[in-house]
């Protein structure tokens, strides 16, 4: 089992060793390749049938068909291939993207032959489970931009390489399968995965975290409130907690601070790992931000002073995103 | 920006184009629809009704019993109709039916994949009924239909209907077809074939007119069918003179009162052929006859394969002849043969049924007076000549005493009413004899080298023994009326009808025109079926040892194919990957507009300027008529950057403005 679990990962790597990398990538033909679908295969048996036959009854006419058959199927190698070359991909505008949360990449695809490209399959090769990628099929018109969205979910924050891209198709007759391999080479800003800190102050004083965490029990009594969930919010921030308790619907949100400005720092979350730290400040600046509140940051080395607005954001998110990263392996 | 996309989930379980299949599998079957019971093409196109009915209808689903039901019914109907359902026209019927039943059960990807993959091999059962060239021509149809449900499969963007109209179909699957030709060609050329069928299958109930294996006088003959054709003679140096074409196919020696039947005859041992004899080099193409016995020039001495000449020089092929064949023969028409005739085949030939006594009787007492055997039979035929013997194709029928009716009552007939009688009265006289069928004469296609005989040529003849001479030809039928041998081309026509008081004369050398336009059709047919049709093993080797590679092995054939092929594939290869950065005809105009403004306004502008830059720096300069390239440059950027592709409509706009752009400067 394992013996062949090694041989997959090897091929799979050999397949594709050749790929080009870039921002604008355009295949090459050392890494796409090319091979009978099982339509194909059940296609060259009836074509074995349609010359027995032929042979049989010595019928000019089913010989001169079969073979015309052979030749578009050749023909049909060439241009099942062509169809898949001849695409620029490059990525196209960048999202927010967070860590271990579902995010969206955008890729560009323009046919820089003009000719149209018809049902394109492109996908990450990692979601390349038992035999089938889950890729996303488009038709490249022949002219102007297409673009794809996938579903990306990031492993860790930070400065990310995309994993290596494939892209497939079987058009036109789906008797031959092409596919491709290539790899983007602008890194992606990955933002830290948010995670909630725990919750000691609320009124009914949960016991949950009190055991292990009492102790080091930090922010004030007013750092979060309830307020009754308004249609249209975001479920995630629901307190499903309070809700278990019979108490509806309500969104966990910064008390208002009058005049008192949010400052997040590193120290509050003491005696917590170092990833976790992240997270909570990572959601706290969320949060704040959601609500167009003024807050600061400081974590270790860095400090960034009271502002709001999404400029403030990016700059947050992104030393939060970057802190330590490179030791992070 | 987004444009329309599918998982691959979505992609394998999206509604499938019902439309595109079910247009490709009943163009697949429509030629089948001429040869198939009637009920069966209504059930078709009944089911692929609903189906198409219930696809548009999301809820609806046919029934599992249904399908079951209809199956079944389908099986047993063609039972019932054909009593089997093994052999050609059941077989096809059956297929036929469940072929089109298989859209029933049709709903996955790989449903339709098979359903359009059989398609082709259905198209060859087509080919087992028709093989004009109307139906070669019509092939193309279908397999563009069934291509085009392939694409449909798998294209995306269902809603832009563009791609869906009849041109863009043809133009961007002609290509593949039109790449395939050559590779077809190499492939037919080359591709090693076998001398015989892999195996025989059961014939097809089709009756099959022409020269039967027996010969009844008494009854209504089959000679309506004037037109169709029975064969064609091609001879490698000049024919023989018209009155020697007789073309033997059977000799019928058993006479039971009512039909003349042939006894079996055993393979000739030798030839007594000398060098002096006087030989024909030919080759026969004859239509399929259900038959065995081959067409050869009297007396044939020489035949092609496995087949081989009898004791009654009549040519027998161990196969039946299901197929057009084609074969070379030899003939040397002055031929003696049988000059010894053994006591027990004399007796034989002798030997006559009870009844037709008065006919017996008058050979007898008109036997005695003549010294030999040749005087007697030439006042026969002087007889037959100068008494009121008619050739009609309407004589009365009899039941009894056929040749008593003919010879001494009605005395009208056609040739096997001739025939008989003559070997009847030899018979009763003592002298062998026996009735020979076939065809007599053709028409020469005066535009090649190649004799056409049809069935209206077929005729009945007799030999006679003779001693010291042998079995000798003789034709009653021709002492009707000399003329009729020595006739011109159309002589059958002619002759024959001239005869009929019942039929109106219509004399065929008036229909110039027409009768070329015949002749022309018939040439091409010839060409189709001398060069598709009858391509087997013989002519395939004919044309290769034209090209320098007689001998060839199959095994080097096929290396050929390999090579032609790879040859081939990789020249379109190439050119189709050739790496070039095609620049669109538009981005062409655009610099084309840049240079012509360069000598217009007299700076250089840089190259890769952009569009918006050039706006700006026109809406600066002096140029007159500046909205005009404003709204140019405006659609063109739209063009060009815009999110979503503009139509084609559009393109073509800012085409057509910038074209008139640049020319304006011209």
């Amino acid at each position: 089992m394992k013996l062949t679990a090694t041989i997959q990962q090897q091929t799979r790597k050999w397949f594709g060793s050749r790929m080009p990398v870039g921002d604008k990538v355009r295949l090459n033909q050392n890494s796409s390749y090319i091979w009978p679908t099982k339509s194909g295969y059940m296609l060259s048996v009836i074509v074995i049938l349609m010359l027995v036959g032929a042979t049989n009854y010595q019928n000019n006419l089913a010989f001169l068909l079969t073979f015309l058959l052979v030749g578009v199927g050749l023909v049909t190698i060439i241009y099942t291939y062509k169809n898949l070359q001849n695409i620029e991909f490059c990525e196209g505008q960048p999202t927010e993207l967070f860590a271990k949360q579902s995010g969206v990449i955008s890729i560009t695809l323009n046919s820089y032959n003009h000719e149209n490209h018809a049902s394109i399959g492109i996908g990450w090769d990692s979601g390349y489970k038992k035999g089938v990628a889950n890729l996303i099929y488009v038709d490249v018109a022949s002219h102007g931009l297409t673009s794809v969205n996938l579903t990306f979910i990031p492993e860790k924050r930070g400065q990310q390489e995309l994993p290596r891209m494939m892209v497939s198709s079987v058009f036109p007759f789906g008797w031959f399968r092409t596919w491709a391999y290539f790899g983007l080479a602008r890194k992606v800003l990955v933002y830290p995965h948010p995670i909630e800190p725990p919750q000691r102050f609320e009124v009914s004083g949960g016991d949950e975290m009190e055991s292990e965490q009492g102790k080091k029990s930090v922010g004030n009594e007013d750092f979060y409130g309830l307020k009754s969930y308004q249609a249209g919010e975001s479920l995630s921030r629901i307190d499903w907690k309070s809700f278990a308790r019979e108490r509806g619907l309500h969104v966990r949100e910064f008390a208002s601070v009058q005049g008192n400005e949010l400052s997040f720092r590193w120290e509050e979350f003491e005696g917590f790992p170092e990833e976790a730290r992240v997270s909570f400040l990572t959601y706290m600046v969320l949060q704040a931000s959601h609500q167009n509140l003024a807050y600061s940051l400081s974590i270790p080395g860095q400090h960034i002073g009271f502002d709001e607005g999404d400029v403030h954001r990016k700059k947050c998110l992104t030393s939060l995103a970057l802190f330590n990263s490179t030791g992070m392996g | 920006m987004n444009a329309q996309s599918l998982t691959q989930q979505q992609l394998v379980s999206r509604p499938l184009p019902l439309k595109e299949i079910i247009v490709a599998q009943q163009l697949v079957l429509f030629p089948l629809y001429f040869f198939i019971p009637f009920w069966i093409i209504l059930l078709n196109l009944l089911v692929s009704g609903t189906v198409f009915w219930a696809s548009q209808k999301n809820e609806f689903r046919v029934p599992r019993w249904f399908k079951v039901a209809i199956t079944t019914a389908a099986v047993l109907g063609v039972f019932i109709a054909f009593r089997k359902i093994s052999g050609r026209d059941a077989g096809v019927a059956l297929i036929s039916a469940m072929y089109g039943l298989k859209i029933l059960e049709t709903y996955k990807l790989r449903d339709a994949h098979l359903l359009l993959n059989l398609g082709f091999f259905m198209l060859v059962a087509g080919f087992l009924f028709n093989q004009d060239p109307l139906i070669a021509v019509y092939q193309f149809v279908p397999v563009i239909a069934l291509l085009n449900a392939y694409t449909s499969l798998y294209r995306v963007n269902t809603d832009d209907k563009s791609g869906f109209s009849l041109r863009s179909i043809l133009s961007s699957l002609g290509k593949y077809l039109l790449l395939a030709i050559p590779l077809m060609l190499i492939l037919f050329v080359f591709f090693p074939r076998l001398a015989g069928p892999l195996w025989r299958m059961p014939g097809s109930s089709e009756a099959v007119s022409g020269i039967s294996d027996t010969m009844s006088p008494g009854e209504i003959s089959s000679l309506q069918l004037f037109d169709k054709i029975a064969f064609r003679a091609t001879f490698e140096s000049s024919p023989p003179n018209e009155n020697d074409l007789y073309w033997r196919v059977l000799s019928l020696d058993k006479f039971d009162g009512m039909a003349w039947t042939r006894e079996g005859a055993n393979p000739l041992n030798q030839i007594p052929l000398t060098e002096q004899q006087i030989k024909f080099d030919y080759t026969i193409t004859m239509e399929e006859t259900q038959r065995n016995f081959l067409i050869s020039l009297d007396r044939p001495v020489k035949t092609q394969g496995r087949s081989f000449i009898l004791e009654d020089f009549t040519v027998y092929s161990p196969f039946r002849i299901i197929d057009r064949l084609r074969y070379s023969m030899q003939s040397a028409p002055n031929l003696e043969i049988g000059t010894r005739l053994s006591s027990p085949k004399k007796e034989f030939y002798l030997s006559l049924p009870e009844g037709n006594e008065m006919t017996k009787n008058w050979s007898i007492v008109e036997r005695e007076k003549y010294s030999d055997d040749r005087a007697f039979i030439n006042s026969v035929l002087t007889r037959i000549n100068q008494q009121e013997y008619f050739y009609t194709l309407s004589p009365p029928s009899f039941d009894e005493d056929i040749v008593d009716n003919f010879w001494l009552g009605a005395q009208r007939g056609f040739c096997e009413h001739y025939a008989s009688a003559l070997v009847f009265i030899a018979r009763a006289a003592g002298i062998p004899a026996r009735v020979v069928v076939g065809y007599q004469g053709g028409e020469k296609n005066p535009l090649s080298d190649y004799w056409i005989v049809r069935y209206a040529n077929a005729h009945a003849w007799t030999e006679l023994w003779f001693e010291g001479e042998g079995w000798v030809r003789l034709d009653p039928t021709a002492a009707i009326a000399e003329e009729r041998v020595e006739s011109e081309l159309l002589s059958d026509y002619s002759q024959r009808l001239s005869l009929f008081d019942e039929f109106s004369v219509v004399n065929l050398d008036d229909l110039g025109m027409l009768k070329q336009i015949e002749y022309w059709v018939d040439q091409m047919n010839t060409n189709w079926n001398d060069w598709v049709l009858d391509f087997n093993r013989q002519r395939q080797s004919n044309l290769l040892s034209k090209l320098g590679l007689s001998g060839i092995k199959p095994q080097q054939m096929i290396g050929i194919i390999f090579v032609a092929i790879s040859v081939f594939v990789l020249v379109i290869a190439i050119r189709s990957f050739r790496k070039r950065d095609v620049l669109s005809p538009y981005d062409r105009e655009f610099t084309k507009l840049l240079s012509k403004l360069n000598k217009a306004l007299g700076v250089e502008l840089p190259k890769n300027i952009g569009p918006y830059k050039l706006l700006n720096i026109i809406s600066q300069s002096s140029l007159e008529d500046k909205s005009k390239y404003k709204n140019l440059l405006e659609s063109y950027i739209q063009y060009r950057y815009a999110e979503k592709p503009s139509s084609a409509n559009n393109r073509r706009k800012v085409l057509t403005s910038f074209k008139r752009l640049n020319g304006y400067f011209s």
